[in-house]
């Protein structure tokens, strides 16, 4: 593992079990030693409240590579979500996530996770990822919002 | 239940809260407010619990604790969940509506 990369995410580690956003989960995975994983991060994204997305808790998988923070991390729902800029495999498609456009080094996991909370109910429709969704999106915004709604009861998190 | 995750805290003895008697713990709820406690590292989280519903005003069983994304259980400590200083636990208030009080989720 990088030494750049592994300093980096203890230190984001050290500092998000300090301080984070309410309803926010983000922690090293564990591997199949039982001991954890620093370049894979197991993380939840609560909805905002307000929105048709506000009952889920969506569940999301962060992948860091030996470059980082050079590179950003790859983000993926696990499992998919309905919506215009989520991959049909559930990778997530946000310009902040993109070395050619948005990203920083300096952009922390607390901000990724809260600009991919914003992007929930703000899609940006010049950019789909998936047919399904920006289809719907597009033709019919009553549809939309109660697949969004279903979707957000479905992702609620289990007590 | 013996060895629990002892990969994350690698700083060594400063940073070990292994052999500390004591713990500061913030327990954040969704309004945002934020109630500091100290505790023991055996005190279990039912302690916790009674206090801060207490402070806020609102029955103790209507409240889950939250770490890590993961719910403490009344019997669990910071020893056992592994705490460190300063570390968050989260509190949700169920919002039952108004309908079916004696559901509880936990």
């Amino acid at each position: 593992m990088a030494g750049i990369a592994y300093q980096r995410l203890t230190e984001e580690r050290k500092a998000w079990r300090k301080e984070h956003p309410f309803g926010f989960v983000a922690k090293p995975s564990k591997g199949a030693d039982g001991l954890p994983n620093l370049m894979v991060w197991d993380c939840a994204i609560p909805g905002k409240t307000g929105t048709p997305w506000e009952k889920g808790l969506y569940k999301l998988r962060m992948t860091f590579k030996d470059d980082y923070p050079s590179t950003p991390p790859k983000c993926k729902f696990d499992p998919p979500l309905f919506h215009p800029n989520v991959y049909p495999s559930g990778t997530v498609c946000l310009s902040l996530l993109d070395e050619e456009k948005d990203w920083r080094p300096s952009i922390t996991i607390k901000q990724i996770l809260v600009g991919i909370q914003d992007l929930l109910n703000d899609p940006n429709i010049k950019d789909p990822a998936q047919a399904e969704a920006y289809t719907i999106f597009c033709q019919n915004k009553m549809e939309y919002e109660r697949r969004v709604r279903a979707q957000s009861e479905r992702m609620a998190p289990t007590a | 239940m013996s060895n629990p995750e002892s990969g994350e805290n690698q700083g060594g003895p400063s940073s070990s809260s292994e052999h500390k008697e004591f713990i500061k713990l913030k327990v954040k709820g969704q309004e945002g407010d934020e109630i500091h406690f100290r505790l023991k590292m055996t005190t279990p989280f039912s302690k916790i619990k009674k206090n801060y519903a207490e402070r806020v005003g609102v029955a103790a069983g209507s409240i889950r604790l939250i770490f890590d994304g993961n719910p403490v259980s009344d019997s669990d400590t910071p020893r056992n969940l592994s705490l460190e200083d300063d570390d968050i636990i989260e509190a949700f208030v169920e919002q039952t509506g108004g309908m079916l009080p004696g559901l509880s989720a936990c």
